[in-house]
């Protein structure tokens, strides 16, 4: 196997261990680590984690693949979540997604040439009282890795991608 | 009180551990199920089963039976529910199997949902050589889960995805490369045929005409079989209900029974006529046999079958003692656990598993010395791996570190051929430590005070330089022993085939003894016996120094006993063991021997030395079902009937006597092996009376007092655990409960010092210590299962190799390597594994062409002439 934890990440995985009663208890924040270090959950990265939790691979499995927040694909720099539940359906979140969809020139899980972004319609985010919400991940950024976006329109989303694409090219 | 559909069911099944599903049942309601099956826990997925229960709809199978509940199982709106339900599954799924037929029978027809078949192009695999998927098929009820997590513990299957997209999965990639273990839970369980197997495809279109119940020939477990079968095809074998394997099987019971019909089966008589075997009638076979053996009494040998019944050993013994004037009479056991008998005689005056296979279950901490269950008795290794699951702590004292050891909470991982030293040094911590029973010891054992003497010099940190284990591990693990309520132990061949395997199997009894643990629930010493009879063997005389029973041959009284029952009387002087008789045949004193289901050529160690023992005989007998290296030496070859051809008993580890019944005629002239040693007593002037093997049974429970309340008609459901003194009496679930067999009624502390095997001496510079042993998809010699699709499973012999030692050698897994030493030469396939430590290397010996105890020493334990096959130095190198 050739995935493994760099020491930083091996040091918040102990951390996150001894927060339960038993390692087994730990897989779904292990695996949210896992996929921060990998940038995704592989196959390798499931072996992996059952390895570090005595849990039998294919159960990690089991779990990984019920959550839909393990992205079991790779994603690019900045995971666009588009929410089309009830609040953001009656507010325009819809007429976003699809305004995505063709300015980035991909389906819904898809990720651009470049590898800078990757849409994704979601269920609910819980900012209905700002319908629509968008979330954002940034991978390269540890110290707001994840940013809410909230009363969007179509208008608003431009300048967020065009925002977006200047941070990517700034550091890439 | 609870009506169902009318009709009270009483309060005994009110006790809140049955379901509304069983209640129902109970009163012969058909209530349709496909996710419920009583081997494993509740599902409530598939919601067929929808009562109403005080006028709510409840899912039967997840409801508890409650006194004054009102259900009724049969209501308009049920049916009507159940129908629509029917639709959408056959929306989803084209689902065969029983679930399939109960949902035809229900008039469901999928018309109703058309557009729902979402599951069409889901996985299909046929890369296994028993196992086939096609979740197409699958209503995902989940039972293959629960089967695989539950029953085996290998955890292969689990729900992937969700919503309309979930689905069963095994992982990534092909069937055939999962952790699967082969042991066809989820085939047997599935209820709509999406994971079946290679026998229910081989036999569609067959109709079953009858299911027998039967014993399970492929180790000491005893297994009970459920055999389907139409005319002389067996359909599949299924796990009995049974407090043995509660209807579970591993890969060898299940699958491993088409050698049965193989074409390499003995058909007829050979004689060798020329120089070559030639077909002969059994007039002739049976005639020279019995001249032959008379000519040469009383310098004749047998060695008896441990895969054959009790009557067919019983006959044995009595055959060669009472017609030839001989105790020369051994069995298999001699090789594998004679020190466990020997070693648990002297302690505990019975040499036998003193608990059940169900006190796993009572215990809280299991000592498991020397065995890896998992793959040798897999049924018993599955049971543990729920134990530990559930809890039961588990150390394991293994020089490899196997699939329980990967499990446990301690693996004392100690030196090959150390035994004694690590467990003197367990004992030593146990008295340093005050962790010890002294009520049971100062009313029920014996010699503690010269014991305590003695053992105080073997403390932990005296041994860890001979073991390798560290002190704090070992000072752990009898803390760990000493503290449960129920410590109890198993243990395997790694304890008895060494130089000092009888001494080794006694320091057992010495822990289990200085805390208290025997004589009651959950505790004890056992060992895992390991062919399907071997205990049947020795309990029915098979050995040199006593007859049926244990009843030795130099008391006056035993033999007056038998002279009166046999009309004969038998010698006083003990016969030759196994190695003995080898011995006598080189020397030429020995001119003429029987062996009985066995090949001892591929199995016995030194096998150059076992060769020309074989050719040094005037005349060589071999009764089989297989042509094999040692029948190829003989002079006539008996063509003998399979476990599935005949009726009979074996005895299985745990002491209990289940029946053999008879699915199959025997091959071609092939005939029962009782009806030929019969033949071959009447042929040698002994003429016995039998007509069938349970007056066999009956003479045997006429002299043997273990036996005496042991009948046919008593065994026909779970058997009986002997002894059994009386017709009335239930059997022994546990030995020693008020006493030992001993002078005084006491158990005996032995003190054992550690000694270096001779074999160690021999050891040259770059030599690595080879363990010998089985692996899962083969039993023994493999003549079986090596003819089954178990041979695609495991083609070669494997030589588990560490890293360490493989980069020294240059070696990768896959190449094939020479092994060799002064007894010879053997050849093995590499796996290189941190299963074995650095220095050691493992070699199974399924095989013939691998030559395995080809290397095997003459080294022999001590006290009971078991060969140490667990510890010999080879050099290894690329052939």
């Amino acid at each position: 196997m050739s995935l493994a934890f760099s020491d930083a990440a091996m040091r918040r995985f102990e951390k996150i261990v001894s927060r339960y009663p038993n390692k087994q208890a730990a897989l779904l924040p292990v695996l949210h680590l896992a996929q921060e270090e990998f940038g995704y959950v592989p196959p390798e990265a499931m072996e992996y984690v059952g390895a570090l939790l005595g849990v039998p691979p294919i159960k990690v499995q089991h779990v990984a693949t019920f959550y839909t927040m393990y992205n079991l694909k790779p994603v690019g720099r900045f995971h666009v979540q588009v929410c089309t539940n009830i609040a953001c359906y009656l507010t325009g979140g819809p007429e976003i997604f699809a305004h995505l969809k063709r300015k980035l020139g991909v389906e819904n899980k898809g990720t651009t040439a470049d590898g800078v972004f990757t849409l994704e319609e979601v269920e609910c985010l819980a900012a209905c009282g700002n319908a629509p919400a968008i979330q954002v991940n940034d991978k390269h950024d540890h110290e707001w890795p994840i940013v809410y976006h909230e009363d969007q329109t179509v208008a608003k989303v431009d300048a967020l991608i065009a925002d977006l694409r200047k941070k990517a090219s700034a550091s890439p | 009180m609870l009506t169902i559909d009318g009709k009270s069911i009483p309060l005994a099944c009110v006790d809140g551990r049955h379901t509304v599903l069983d209640a129902a049942r109970a009163v012969g309601a058909h209530v349709p199920a496909f996710c419920s099956d009583r081997r494993v826990t509740t599902g409530g997925h598939c919601r067929m089963c929808m009562v109403e229960v005080d006028g709510r709809v409840v899912a039967a199978c997840a409801t508890a039976a409650r006194d004054g509940q009102t259900v009724r199982t049969d209501t308009p709106r049920l049916k009507a529910y159940r129908q629509d339900l029917g639709e959408l599954v056959v929306s989803e799924a084209a689902a065969g199997g029983r679930a399939g037929a109960e949902l035809a029978t229900m008039g469901v027809t999928g018309e109703r949902y058309p557009l729902r078949r979402v599951a069409a192009g889901r996985p299909r695999d046929e890369s296994h050589p028993y196992l086939r998927l096609d979740l197409n098929a699958c209503i995902l009820c989940r039972l293959c889960v629960r089967a695989c997590d539950e029953l085996q513990g290998q955890f292969v299957y689990a729900v992937t995805g969700r919503g309309a997209s979930t689905h069963i999965s095994w992982g990534e990639g092909a069937f055939k490369d999962s952790p699967c273990v082969s042991c066809g839970a989820c085939a047997s369980i599935c209820p709509t045929g999406a994971i079946t197997d290679r026998d229910r495809e081989r036999s569609a279109g067959l109709i079953e005409d009858r299911v027998v119940q039967t014993t399970c020939s492929y180790c000491g477990v005893g297994c009970q079989l459920a055999v389907h079968a139409a005319g002389e095809h067996i359909l599949r074998i299924e796990g009995a209900r049974s407090p043995v394997n509660h209807e579970h099987l591993c890969v060898k019971g299940r699958y491993a029974h088409t050698f049965v019909h193989h074409e390499d089966r003995l058909r007829e008589p050979l004689m060798r006529k020329s120089g070559v075997l030639t077909p002969v009638t059994w007039r002739e076979a049976l005639d020279r046999v019995a001249s032959e053996l008379r000519a040469a009494a009383p310098n004749v040998a047998m060695l008896s079958s441990s895969r054959c019944t009790n009557e067919e050993n019983y006959l044995a013994q009595k055959w060669f003692r009472a017609a030839f004037d001989t105790n020369n009479v051994d069995c298999c056991a001699r090789v594998c656990h004679a020190p466990s008998a020997a070693g648990m005689r002297a302690t505990l005056g019975t040499g036998a598993a003193t608990n059940s296979l169900e006190d796993l279950e009572r215990c809280d901490v299991l000592l498991l010395s020397g065995s890896n269950t998992t793959e040798s008795h897999p049924v018993t290794g599955a049971r543990i791996k729920q134990a530990v699951l559930g809890g039961t702590r588990l150390i394991v004292v293994d020089p490899r570190r196997t699939e329980l050891a990967r499990m446990a909470d301690l693996h004392l991982r100690l030196e090959p051929g150390t035994n004694v030293a690590l467990l003197n040094s367990l004992a030593a911590a146990l008295v340093d430590e005050g962790l010890l029973d002294r009520a049971f010891l100062e009313t029920r054992v014996e010699g503690f005070e010269a014991y305590a003497r003695f053992i105080s010099a073997c403390l932990p940190e005296d041994m860890e330089a001979i073991t390798g284990v560290p002190a704090s591990q070992v000072r752990r693990a009898a803390r760990m022993y000493a503290g449960a309520a129920r410590p109890m132990q198993a243990h395997g061949l790694g304890m008895t085939e060494h130089f000092q395997g009888s001494e080794g199997v006694m320091l057992l009894c010495n822990l289990a003894l200085l805390v208290g643990a025997v004589g009651r629930e959950g505790v004890g010493v056992n060992p895992l016996r390991g062919q399907n009879n071997v205990q049947g063997a020795a309990d029915m005389g098979c050995q040199p120094d006593s007859t049926t029973g244990y009843q030795r041959v130099d008391d006056p009284a035993v033999r007056a006993k038998f002279t009166a029952a046999w009309g004969r009387p038998f010698p006083e002087r003990e016969g030759l063991t196994l190695p003995q008789m080898y011995d006598a045949a080189r020397r030429g004193e020995l001119k003429a021997m029987y062996i009985f289901g066995e090949d001892v050529v591929q199995t016995d160690p030194d096998a150059h030395s076992v060769v020309a023992a074989l050719r040094a005989l005037d005349f060589l007998a071999v009764q089989e079902i297989f042509p094999s290296r040692t029948s190829a030496l003989a002079h006539v070859v008996l063509p003998g009937a399979s476990f599935l051809e005949k009726d009979g008993t074996f005895t299985n580890g745990e002491r209990r006597i289940q029946r053999v019944r008879q699915v199959l005629d025997p091959v071609g002239d092939a005939r029962p092996d009782w009806r030929i040693l019969c033949d071959l007593m009447a042929a040698s002037g002994f003429p016995q009376p039998f007509t069938r093997p349970s007056e066999i049974m009956d003479e045997i429970a006429r002299v043997h007092p273990g036996f005496t309340g042991v009948s046919y008609p008593r065994l026909v459901r779970n058997g009986l655990q002997w002894p059994v003194p009386s017709a009335e009496h239930p059997g022994t679930p546990i030995l020693h409960r008020e006493s030992f067999p001993l002078p005084g009624g006491k158990a005996r502390l032995v003190c054992v010092e550690y000694r270096r095997s001779p074999t160690l001496d021999a050891r040259r510079g770059g030599d690595l210590m080879l363990i010998t042993g089985r692996v899962l998809a083969h039993y023994n010699s493999g003549s079986m299962t090596r003819r089954t699709p178990n041979a695609t499973l495991e083609p070669a012999d494997r030589l588990q190799m560490h890293p360490t030692d493989a980069d020294a050698r240059g070696l990768r897994t896959g190449d094939v390597v020479r092994l060799e030493n002064r007894f010879g030469e053997a050849t093995g396939c590499v796996e290189v594994t941190d299963a074995v430590a650095p220095g050691t290397v493992f070699l199974t010996f399924h095989h013939p062409e691998s030559n395995t105890n080809f290397v095997t020493s003459d080294v022999q334990d001590r006290i009971a002439g078991c060969p140490e096959y667990k510890l010999v130095p080879v050099a290894v190198s690329r052939a």
